[in-house]
């Protein structure tokens, strides 16, 4: 008797919920996960990292996180550093706007 | 992780972002020198805590409902609570889904329901979420605590998803908090209706 044993791919919302746990925990919550898009060659769920604010929203892409296409565990992901790096230089391009829908806030917290 | 002011809360913690939301909420509607009120009613310890938010930080949730509680007296002199949390739950709502969590904005509201209950632990250490789906338009969102969080910390919820579902594009959004580990049931339920 032969058992087919057929993985079940995670849907791409638990694919999303997956990275946002892990950004969450490793990055904070200035990094959004966007919506995946699934690599079926790699059996990953490609999920673009960006940067976000408040009443702004994302301003640019700062990496990438894979995630297994059947088991929600994280693959691989953009160097932390390089992201963090990447999200210095969003924000430097977007302080003016950045800066003004906070301008208030900013003058006690660095935002 | 600081140590909690509150041992009734001990062991549960909020993301930073959720007590920064408090801060943007009174600095950008009722101006710094509110917040910089709420903040001197605030035990020594506590204001030292929050001289700098970090987002990425975990807090202790009696810091927050110390936080809410301040905020409540300064804003509504003691009165007005409920409102209060209403807007701030609507406020947290707006800043955050247009930002961080704007991923999470979803035309299908059961989506954007069963996603919200997939990352509570982005922001909350404490409690087990789940969502399920009653109908084309309402569902029910329970969410399973070892120990009660505070009641004012519902109200909010309730607000920051009733305003979260119409940022999905739903009307009428209704959120009815039918269970509450607060007023002594096993779960907080929140049952919801809108129209497409």
């Amino acid at each position: 008797m032969v058992n087919n044993v057929v993985a079940t791919t995670i849907t791409a919302l638990e694919a999303q919920a997956a990275a946002s746990l892990f950004l969450s925990d490793i990055l904070g919550d200035r990094f959004l996960a966007s919506a995946p898009k699934l690599d079926s060659a790699a059996h990953v769920w490609r999920v673009p990292i960006l940067l976000a604010y408040p009443f702004i929203g994302p301003v640019g892409q700062t990496g990438e996180i894979l995630v297994n296409a059947t088991s929600e565990e994280i693959i691989s992901f953009t160097p932390l550093e390089e992201m963090k790096a990447t999200a210095r230089r969003l924000y430097e391009e977007n302080r003016d706007a950045i800066e003004a829908a906070f301008s208030s806030a900013q003058i006690q917290q660095g935002l | 992780m600081s140590s909690s002011p509150q041992p009734s809360y001990s062991g549960m913690h909020v993301k930073g972002g959720l007590i920064r939301t408090r801060f943007l909420f009174v600095v950008l509607n009722h101006g710094a020198d509110t917040w910089a009120r709420v903040l001197a009613s605030l035990p020594e310890s506590e204001r030292e805590s929050l001289k700098e938010i970090g987002v990425d930080n975990w807090y202790p949730l009696g810091t927050l409902d110390l936080v809410d509680r301040a905020i409540a007296e300064q804003l509504g002199d003691g009165d007005k609570e409920e409102e209060i949390f209403d807007r701030l739950g609507e406020f947290s709502a707006a800043s955050s889904l247009s930002g961080p969590y704007s991923s999470l904005i979803n035309p299908d509201v059961h989506s954007f329901l069963t996603q919200s209950a997939m990352i509570h632990h982005a922001y909350q250490d404490f409690g087990k979420a789940s969502y399920s789906s009653l109908s084309d338009t309402s569902g029910l969102l329970t969410i399973q605590y070892d120990k009660a969080p505070p009641a004012t910390f519902c109200v909010s919820g309730s607000s920051y998803f009733r305003h979260a579902v119409e940022l999905c594009g739903a009307r009428s959004a209704r959120v009815t908090h039918t269970r509450c580990c607060a007023r002594g049931d096993d779960a907080c339920e929140f049952y919801f209706t809108w129209q497409p």
